[in-house]
Parts: C-alpha cells; structure tokens; sequence
C-alpha cells in the first residue's frame, strides 16, 4: 500500500512540475529575456532590494571584524599613521579649498578621459554574483536614473562591462569576463581589429582569428574598436595582451588579453548613457 | 491555524531567508572562484526530511527563487534542475540511505555535485553553450566545491528544514522518519 502510494503521486507531481519549468524555459528563452519573465525579475529585483541592502550592513561588520581581528597590529600601525596624515591635511584643507574649487571646474570639463561628452551615472557596487556560472555585479541605480539595457559600464581603468539587466533601483552588470560577453577590440600599435571573448571567471579573455601574419606583442593595448552599430563606443582601454602562441603551420595566433580594470574588486564605476545609435 | 499551514509558512520563511543570504554575503565568502549553493542545500534537505513530493516542490520553488537573480540563463532552468534533484534525493532516501549522522553531509555532497553537473547538462540542452565554456576540468571543480562547502553547513540547515517541515502531510508515511529526524536534531525534545 505505503509502496503504490509513494509510486504514484510525487511522480505525478515531478512531472507537473519539471513541465512548468520547461514551459517557463521556452517563454523566457522565446522573448530572449524580455516580456513577461523579464518584468517578473525586474520586480522581484526591486521588491528585494532593501531587504538585501539590510542584510548587508548588518552582516558586514561582522565580517569585517573577523578581518580586522586577524590583522590587528597591522591595523593599529596603520591608524597611527592615518591620524597623523589627518593632521596634517586639516592644516592643508584650510589653504586647498580654493584649489579644490579650481580643481572641481576641470575636473567637470574634463572627466575620464576616454568618456569625452557622453553623460555617465555613478553607482556604487553591491554585490557579486550569486552563481558560481555567472560574472555580474549589482549596481545601486536603475532605470529611475536613467540606466538602460546594455549601457556600457567603465571605470577609471577602463571598460568593465555592460548593463544585462535593469529595474527601478538596481542594475546588472555583466562583466567582461562572463562567457556570454564579447566586443570588439583594436590593437592600438597597429590598428588591428579583433573580437574578444569572456570565458569565465578567473580566466584571461581571448582573441578570435588572429590571423599568423598579424603582429601581437605581450603587453600592447587593446582599445574598443567602435565600429559601425558597435555596441560601445570608440576608444574605451579594454584590455593588454597577456600571451601569444603561435606554432608554425597554423594559420592563426592563440591570444589571451587581461583586462585593464581591476574587476576583483570594483567600488564604484560609470554607467555611460550611450546606445549605439546615438 | 492548522499545523500543515503553519510548516508551509515557516519552510517558506526559510527559504526566502535563504535567498536573502545567497544574493548579500553568501557570494562574498568564495574558495577558489566558487560559493555555496544555499537554494540548493535546502533542496536536498527538504528532500531528506520530507520525501520526493516535499522535495520536488521546494526544490521548483527554491529553484525559481534563484532564477529570479540571474541573468544570463532563462528562468525556470534551476527550477527544473533542483526539482528533478529534490525528487531524486527524496526516492533514495527511502529507499536506500540509511540513518546517521553522516547521512546530511554526504547526501548534500553527492546531490549538491549533481545539482551542479545537471545545470550544465539541462542548460546545453536549451541552448546556454556559455556554461562548458570552462571546460570539463573547470565544472568537475565547480561541481566538487559546492558540494564540499554545501556538506559543511548540511546538518544545521537539515535541523532547521525539519523544525520548517514538522507537520507538512506532503509526505504523511515520511511522519515516522520526520519525527526521528526532529527528535535526533533537537534535544529539547529528548528531554
């Protein structure tokens, strides 16, 4: 009796089951993230937004403490050292708040580099990941700041990303160096134009095609291309060329690229308010 | 307020609870690249306690929940992963593991690995080529340290997942193996 009863209903209900969820696959798969279940994550995102801002400063001192324990004399060596710079920049502030004045005007006209007149948004980073198969970061601004789907995403280093995935506060970011991402690359010594791929992380990216007769030294720069309906614009440093193999016979160089930003650990970065047609 | 209402209220509360941790602190503390799978973990716990019927449908739910946070594979892929995963672990359970202290971490070690390995494997199927991209060397690990890090915390989640599940009829002839589990996981009830 107990062996036809366990035989028969979970199975039943197994089957309800794995058909919904492959139901949802092919909804979610068919509007390629749009519609219906990408309003339903945005929603969600928005909804657990505060609950998870919460988690986070009530557990981050408490991770913290466990760090600062395990480097306390480090620690103490370090705070005699920032008082004694405090001083010494209090005396200084007092004559640098014209300087700082001056400084803020340049600073408007002139701001990253490689960013020129495109309008940015900054966002302070807030988490990493949950998955062990995706590289992404959540970022603390959305759509109500004027962040859209893959809007690029740099820091002072250079290109990190783009905007995956947006709702009303928070934003994804996928990185560079998640295995979906590719952009297209020009080497600056030469000109070259190239499509590198993310393949996941701690891993370099690589380069597609590179032809035997192109000349790759390790150490050159690799800028965005910003080729016609390129999905970035030109010029942002993306990456330096950490390994190049070539065997003879074949017709193509094996390239790895490391990524000039510092992805391991991001604070804050730029959201740049670009679309390909603009 | 009806006791099986009740254990649906706290398992849910459990869960979101471990949403809550897998999206905030959970990914900061990483060995080698790789984090836990809390979602997961309750799975195979639920499962342990309450039988495939319990175990498929947390899983679905666990499963969905963690779709709802990424964002490069279609939702309802983990659904369908941790369900099958919830199912399987629940089956076995009764029919072939045994009683013991061991039983937690190492079902959480083996079904997490394969909760792991069926990701890659159902996502290939619905085109995300994107997940072999590091390589089988690269999911064994990934597969490996989820389950290691998942058998870590498997016995207080299970306590906690039985506390939740107390109760449930999802799996009435499981009631027997629920208040052993409960009375071994909490002394207060020994006394």
């Amino acid at each position: 009796m107990a062996v036809y009863r366990r035989s028969s209903r979970p199975r039943f209900v197994l089957l309800l089951l794995v058909l919904t969820a492959i139901t949802l696959v092919t909804v979610d798969t068919r509007g390629s993230g749009g519609g219906i279940t990408g309003s339903v994550r945005a929603g969600a995102h928005d909804v657990f937004a505060p609950v998870q801002s919460a988690t986070h400063a009530v557990l981050r001192p408490i991770g913290d403490f466990f760090t600062g324990a395990l480097r306390y004399g480090s620690l103490k060596k370090e705070n005699s050292q920032l008082r004694d710079q405090l001083a010494q920049a209090r005396g200084q502030a007092l004559q640098a708040s014209d300087a700082q004045r001056q400084l803020q005007i340049i600073a408007e006209q002139n701001q990253l580099p490689f960013v020129g007149s495109i309008p940015t948004v900054t966002a302070q980073v807030i988490d990493t990941s949950s998955s062990n198969f995706e590289m992404s970061i959540q970022i603390n601004r959305g759509t109500a700041n004027g962040i859209a789907v893959s809007m690029p995403v740099v820091t002072g280093g250079g290109l990190v990303g783009r905007v995956a995935q947006v709702s009303a506060h928070r934003a994804t970011v996928l990185l560079l160096t998640d295995p979906t991402f590719s952009v297209g690359l020009r080497l600056t010594t030469n000109g070259a134009v190239f499509v590198a791929d993310g393949q996941g992380q701690g891993k370099p990216l690589t380069l597609e095609l590179v032809d035997a007769n192109t000349k790759v030294n390790v150490g050159d720069k690799l800028v965005t291309s910003g080729l016609n309906l390129a999905e970035y614009p030109k010029d942002i440093p993306v990456a330096t060329v950490r390994t190049v193999q070539s065997q003879p016979g074949q017709l193509q160089q094996q390239v790895t690229i490391t990524p000039t930003a510092d992805l391991s650990r991001l604070e804050y970065v730029r959201v740049l308010q670009w679309s390909p047609q603009s | 307020m009806s006791p099986e209402v009740a254990a649906r209220i706290r398992l849910a509360g459990l869960l979101v609870l471990a949403l809550l941790l897998q999206t905030t602190v959970v990914p900061d503390v990483r060995v080698l690249g790789t984090c836990a799978d809390l979602m997961l973990l309750c799975t195979v716990c639920a499962a342990l306690v309450g039988g495939p019927e319990l175990g498929g449908l947390v899983g679905f739910i666990a499963g969905l929940m963690t779709d709802l946070f990424l964002t490069t594979t279609p939702l309802g892929l983990t659904a369908l992963v941790f369900s099958v995963i919830g199912y399987a672990v629940g089956s076995i359970r009764r029919t072939m593991l045994q009683e013991g202290w061991l039983l937690a971490p190492a079902t959480a070690f083996v079904a997490s690995s394969a909760g792991v390995v069926l990701f890659v494997v159902a996502g290939v199927m619905v085109g995300q080529s994107q997940l072999t991209r590091m390589g089988p060397v690269g999911i064994a690990k990934t597969a490996m340290l989820v389950g290691l890090m998942n058998a870590v915390i498997a016995a207080p989640v299970c306590r906690l997942i039985g506390w939740a599940a107390a109760g449930t009829r999802r799996a009435p002839e499981a009631s027997a193996e629920i208040s052993s589990i409960a009375a071994r996981h909490s002394p207060r009830r020994l006394r």
